[in-house]
């Protein structure tokens, strides 16, 4: 069974003694870990006595409320087994950009992409697994006595047909449009890397991970991981693809493009991991109370909506970048930052202050000892984790390349603010562990010390069992490699697989056509109207010829025959006359939302890939 | 934002088109420096008026001419009005600019269209192919205006223009359509 049923939380341990694993080469490292957990427990423990102490007094009986709430998952888990799988199923098929095929979707919602746009650019792989996950929830729905509300095999009919014909079928020939961007040899040929990194020329590759992955999961002949031979305990990484010109970053991406883009991400993901052999755990979400005010316990949404009311434009709620100031104007020097913990009634102190006054605290008042604990605090606070429900179960897959390549899946799956805050977070820790030798925090330390509150772990009691013990022990080590991937592959995790902006190519020009079939007569109207728009641009383009507009220069249009060197800085570097600041090249429309590109772009790949496009020039 | 005039900038290839625009909208093209070939580039430009308004001229630069190829038809239909560029150290960009006239007079039926005529690169005097006077006779005769300019020096270039946003944007007599606006009421807006 591929998606198991909810499973039950990593249950209450104790700090498992260190020991257990003495084949571990970061013993040292490992007790920071649970040093850090303790520490977590006792502030929980503390703020949980407060707040009783405070609802006593308040006399409203929400005490009880609480006790439920802070109850092991499990525990509702169990009892609610058939709807919470129908729930996960639904949530997984919303989360695909399905929800069109899910019942008790709301329809006052924006209306979904057609499924059918989404289902005609996936690959086989990834269309198995929608197919399975829409059996199992109609299998569910059935036993639950509902009229499924579309049968598989409807939805699934156009399936019996060849596949898309750009999409790749083939593992071993990765069909590749790249050839003028980079030269790359055939895979097998692919000759080992000389020294310490490796370019991620995966990220070029056309074929999704999936693909390339079934012979990984089959005994190893998956020649990414053939020739990188893994090490835990050197720091090998990845580094950027050196021609960069075709990279997007997710931020590149306009926001409907983004919203497309996690879609295939999520099925891409799923069906990554399954090609791995890697279970995904479902941990229902243990639910969290939501403040409305203040700053811990809210929604990143909300913080970074209130903020931009001050601040417009900024992408991590101030709060945290505050933080972040703070520690590293004065903490990166400091010896065991992030690891020492100040003093927890200063800390609740400064909390109920932040909460009362929302960030307009005299910071100056604030020690970095006081910044990292309150940074922790804000980031376990949050009402959904900073790296949403599902990351942990990425540490499970079993090669380096393979785990990166599922956070980079991942990172595109985060909402936007998440993804800023993130991002913002590791890049403060990557300068933390740059200064290692005054602060004698090391990269693995930094990982340990972050993972649990990052991964929220559950471990209350002291009743556990051995295989108990060794899972959790593992979940930690887990976490924190995970955390340690992405702190040094960072600049990685932004960019988007050029399979992955194919397939959301793909998926617009499949909405397109569905839609433009249903109005013929609204196309022609909307065509009529663009015509007149377009009466001021008067010369029909040839074949290579690409009209670029700039409606905030003195030179709005210019058209520009394109050639196979010519790039998006040659083009915004005709329209530098007038001293404005650094404007970028934008593709606008056709099969894409919206794309700002690389001022190395090749512009002859971005017209093959989407020859309707606009071009424009703007900040 | 008032409906724009459009001008079409033409004349033969590397006789300044572009240079001339340019120099007139951002006042710091360098003379000599590398020509690229125009495939056609829109500009917008606010002139004024010698009424004293303030006029929006949209600005249609085009590929220049070379041999064997024809000016695109579509322009004569569609602009208000010309700026015929001709190289005065060149005697074949001054002939390619007369059929250019010869053209537009063809073409644009009884539309009002306004030409003006530059003869670009008076910075290279000693090269010079093409006499100032014969070149002012013969605009004379075809009762345009023509002024020799340089792209060095900016100021030369601001009257033709003011000239050419006066002339387009003269209010029209009133007696060629009386009735033209009642009439497109009737017929207009079918596609909203």
């Amino acid at each position: 069974m591929l998606s198991c049923p909810p499973t039950t939380s990593p249950s209450p341990s104790p700090p498992p003694p260190t020991n257990t694993m003495t084949s571990d080469p970061h013993r040292a490292a490992m007790e920071t870990y649970w040093r850090e957990v303790q520490s977590i427990e006792e502030e929980k423990e503390g703020e949980d006595e407060d707040e009783e102490e405070e609802e006593r007094k308040s006399m409203d009986g929400k005490s009880n409320l609480q006790q439920s709430e802070t109850s092991p998952p499990c525990l509702t888990s169990t009892c609610l087994c058939l709807p919470a799988e129908v729930e996960l199923e639904e949530v997984w098929l919303t989360e695909a950009g399905l929800s069109s095929l899910v019942t008790g979707s709301s329809e006052d919602e924006a209306p979904p992409p057609p499924a059918e746009a989404v289902l005609s650019t996936l690959t086989r792989q990834q269309t198995a697994t929608v197919r399975r996950r829409l059996d199992i929830y109609n299998e569910t729905l059935k036993k639950r006595n509902k009229q499924p509300i579309r049968d598989v095999r409807d939805i699934f009919t156009q399936d019996q047909l060849p596949e898309h014909p750009s999409s790749p079928t083939n593992t071993h020939s990765p069909s590749n449009t790249h050839s003028l961007t980079l030269t790359p040899s055939p895979p097998h040929t692919h000759s080992p890397p000389v020294s310490q990194s490796r370019r991620a020329d995966w990220l070029l590759r056309d074929s999704p991970y999936s693909e390339g992955v079934a012979e990984h999961k089959r005994g190893g002949t998956c020649w990414d991981c053939l020739h990188f031979i893994e090490d835990d305990n050197s720091d090998l990484s990845f580094v950027p693809v050196c021609p960069s010109q075709d990279l997007t970053c997710a931020d590149d991406l306009s926001s409907c493009d983004l919203t497309q883009l996690c879609f295939i991400s999520h099925i891409e993901l799923s069906t990554f991991l399954v090609a791995l052999g890697v279970q995904i755990k479902h941990t229902r979400p243990p639910r969290r109370r939501t403040q409305d005010g203040g700053v811990f316990g809210v929604p990143l949404n909300s913080l970074l909506e209130n903020d931009r009311k001050k601040f417009p434009g900024i992408k991590v709620p101030v709060v945290f970048q505050k933080l972040l100031c703070i520690l590293e104007q004065t903490g990166l020097q400091t010896e065991g930052i992030l690891r020492v913990p100040g003093s927890a009634a200063r800390l609740k102190y400064l909390r109920r202050e932040l909460d009362r006054c929302g960030g307009d605290l005299d910071w100056s008042a604030v020690r970095q000892v006081d910044a990292a604990g309150l940074l922790k605090l804000f980031i376990r606070e949050l009402p959904t984790p900073l790296l949403t429900h599902t990351h942990l179960s990425t540490y499970r897959v079993s090669s380096v390349l393979h785990q990166v390549q599922a956070l980079q899946l991942l990172s595109l799956l985060l909402p936007e603010v998440n993804r800023d805050t993130l991002r913002a977070l590791l890049v403060f820790l990557r300068k933390v562990v740059s200064h290692q030798d005054q602060n004698r925090m090391s990269l693995w330390n930094v990982s340990m010390v972050m993972a649990p509150n990052l991964f929220s772990c559950h471990h209350h009691g002291n009743k556990l069992s051995i295989t108990k013990q060794r899972e959790e022990m593992e979940e930690a080590v887990g976490g924190a490699q995970l955390i340690r991937l992405m702190i040094t592959h960072q600049d990685l995790l932004w960019i988007v697989p050029s399979f992955l902006l194919s397939q959301v190519r793909r998926m617009n020009q499949a909405t397109n056509q569905k839609q433009s079939g249903l109005t013929r007569t609204g196309r022609r109207l909307l065509r009529r109207k663009s015509d007149k728009n377009d009466r001021n641009q008067i010369t029909e383009l040839c074949e290579g010829v690409i009209r670029v507009c700039a409606p905030l220069h003195t030179k709005v249009s210019m058209a520009i025959q394109l050639d196979g060197q010519m790039r998006a800085k040659d083009v915004t570097a005709r329209f530098e006359f007038e001293n404005s600041p650094v404007q970028s090249l934008y593709e606008v429309g056709g099969n894409i939302c919206e794309r700002r590109l690389h001022p190395d772009c090749i512009l002859l790949d971005v017209y093959r890939a989407n020859p309707h496009c606009d071009w424009l020039i703007k900040p | 934002m008032g409906k724009s005039c459009k001008v079409v900038v033409c004349g033969q290839g590397a006789v300044g088109k572009t240079a001339v625009l340019e120099q007139l909208l951002y006042a710091n093209h360098v003379a000599g420096s590398e020509p690229m070939e125009t495939l056609e580039d829109i500009y917008i430009g606010s002139i004024e008026t010698d009424r004293g308004t303030r006029e929006q001229v949209r600005f249609y630069d085009t590929r220049g001419l070379r041999d064997g190829m024809e000016f695109p038809r579509h322009y004569y239909t569609f602009a208000d009005g010309f700026v015929l560029v001709y190289s005065i150290d060149s005697k074949e960009s001054f002939k390619r600019m007369e059929a250019l006239k010869k053209d537009i007079d063809r073409h644009r039926d009884k539309k009002e269209v306004t030409i003006v005529v530059l003869g670009n690169k008076l910075d290279r005097q000693d090269e010079r192919r093409v006499d100032s006077n014969l070149a002012q006779n013969w605009a004379k005769n075809e009762k345009v205006r023509l002024w020799e300019v340089s792209v060095v020096d900016r100021r030369t270039l601001i009257e033709p223009f003011v000239y050419l946003a006066s002339k387009m944007t003269q209010p029209q007599s009133k007696s060629t359509f009386p009735l033209s606006r009642n009439k497109n009421k009737g017929s207009g807006s079918t596609d909203s």
